[in-house]
């Protein structure tokens, strides 16, 4: 039998062009060089999602540990410019906020790469100062980017802060400061933010979502109200806690709601529900199933996967984690929107006192 | 069953002869452009680029595929058995679809080499697939740092 290494080139391109999971694709260039020669950046489609690794709660040392779910390990991973800092995952990148100095960076965990942002403290002066001094803390809990900095120099980051208020500020590559978004409308604090077809939009946990455009012109950022979903506290009949997460599936908004208790003293997250949202209507649709898709929830990102495509990973549920800011409670498994359970995902433990679990977008670095 | 038509014959490098009812030849765009050149009297396509071996499978294939009230499940189960032949054979194939011009038979060899890819690990694709290892320690040291994540 012939060796496969001598199919010619253009056969062996045209099966790396069809390699879709990054890690088959990453093996795929590793067999020997005829193979990596035929499996080229051009080949991988960039785009399409990918299973987040999981990265486990932070340790205070130079490596960070990941968890594949595919793979069903561990890896360890050289990653010295997390310590100290809390970090937001949004498009493969971490936005990260040095805890004692305030600097900020985007940082891409995997080729270490760099973005120096304006700083925390740039950030305060939006709020009202007396009330920082009362409090002394201001806490940035979302940053999401519109695209990945490592395709394109046209993107936006979008930051949630706050004080004793909320704030939403933005920066472009190029921008010496934050910029300001008056949000003195918003009633409360940005419980998702999420970039969705040329727009950024963020929800509380009331279901007041808003949308808001950035463009080059003035006024540079347009504000509009997309809908208030009072229907779902009504299904809230319970009474239970609430908390919204914001999902992009295949061009559609999704919101899902989580209802967690800790009516018996542990906190836990025990349902999950789906909605589509009508970003024109302003109206929710129950999904009752996702079919082949999964669904990944952060504190800070939400992601969707076609489940058939990838080994180990279970079609209509949701895999969550580190959505809890809380130390000490290690809130993360997955659901089944079929019949309400909850498995876990990971066989060991993820508590830290240093910072919580949190998803990544993993990427090819070549 | 195949309905009745008039024959064709495809005669292969070595001289093995396939009669092949013509509505299941006309099919693929390259065998009506050879029909339309050919002698009409003789009937006979020759395919200098397929061997008999080779040729046997892909008539296989055109015949379950063009057959009558044939289902989406059997047409599943027979792809399943169909595909299972060694990866040179199956070389083999992808090239006569590609000749023939074959785009489904093209896609259904091609799909069954990333099946036989998907989520091994590059020591079992190598051998797999019978693939020497030609980086020096060096070069391949370098492909694993590059995205270290996955080589745990």
């Amino acid at each position: 039998m012939a060796g496969w290494a001598e199919l010619p080139n253009d056969l062996i391109a045209h099966i790396a062009n069809r390699v879709k999971v990054i890690e088959d694709f990453i093996a795929f260039r590793a067999v020997c060089t005829a193979w990596r020669i035929a499996a080229t950046k051009d080949n991988f489609d960039v785009f399409y999602p990918q299973v987040p690794l999981f990265m486990l709660g932070a340790k205070d040392y130079n490596f960070q540990e990941f968890y594949s779910l595919s793979k069903k390990k561990v890896s360890r991973i050289f990653l010295p410019e997390v310590r100290g800092s809390e970090y937001l995952s949004t498009e493969g990148w971490f936005c990260t906020v040095v805890n004692k100095t305030g600097e900020m960076n985007l940082l891409h965990p995997f080729n270490h790469k760099k973005i120096q942002l304006p700083s925390r403290k740039a950030l305060l002066t939006f709020h009202d100062l007396d009330a920082f001094e009362k409090h002394h803390w201001l806490c940035i809990d979302r940053a999401v980017l519109s695209a990945n900095p490592s395709l394109t120099s046209d993107y936006v980051l979008m930051v949630h802060h706050y004080v004793a208020g909320c704030c939403l500020s933005f920066w472009r590559p190029g921008d010496l400061d934050w910029t300001h978004i008056d949000v003195s409308h918003i009633h409360s604090r940005v419980a998702a933010l999420i970039y969705h077809k040329g727009e950024f939009y963020s929800t509380d946990n009331d279901g007041e979502i808003w949308a808001h455009q950035v463009g080059a012109d003035q006024p540079i950022v347009m504000t509009r109200l997309v809908a208030e979903i009072n229907q779902l506290n009504e299904m809230n009949e319970h009474m239970f806690m609430f908390r919204l997460h914001l999902v992009e599936l295949s061009g559609a908004l999704l919101v899902v709601s989580r209802f967690d208790d800790d009516s018996n003293g542990t906190f836990h997250t025990f349902k999950y529900k789906v909605y589509e949202l009508d970003v024109i209507r302003g109206e929710l649709k129950e999904m009752k199933a996702l079919g082949d898709s999964s669904i990944f929830l952060g504190l800070n990102w939400a992601t969707c996967i076609d489940s058939s495509k990838f080994i180990g990973i279970k079609p209509n549920h949701i895999y969550f984690a580190g959505d809890v800011l809380e130390e000490l409670i290690e809130d993360m498994g997955a659901y089944n929107l079929e019949d309400g359970k909850i498995e876990s995902f990971y066989p060991g433990q993820s508590l830290s006192l240093i910072y919580p679990p949190t998803w990544i977008m993993p990427s090819l670095i070549m | 069953m195949m309905s009745l038509g008039k024959l064709i014959t495809l005669k292969t490098n070595d001289n093995e002869e396939f009669k092949l009812d013509k509505t299941v030849a006309v099919k693929l765009e390259i065998i009506k452009n050879i029909v339309q050149d050919v002698d009409c009297t003789s009937n006979v396509i020759p395919l200098p680029n397929i061997d008999g071996k080779t040729m046997t499978k892909v008539v296989k294939y055109w015949k379950k595929h063009s057959e009558e009230g044939v289902t989406e499940v059997q047409l599943k189960n027979f792809d399943q058995d169909f595909l299972k032949m060694s990866h040179s054979e199956l070389h083999d194939v992808h090239l006569a679809a590609k000749y023939l011009d074959d785009n489904q038979l093209k896609e259904v060899i091609i799909q069954e080499f990333l099946d036989r890819i998907k989520g091994k690990p590059i020591e079992e694709i190598r051998e797999v697939f019978g693939i020497v290892n030609d980086y020096t320690p060096e070069e391949e040291e370098e492909v694993r740092r590059e995205n270290a994540w996955a080589f745990e």
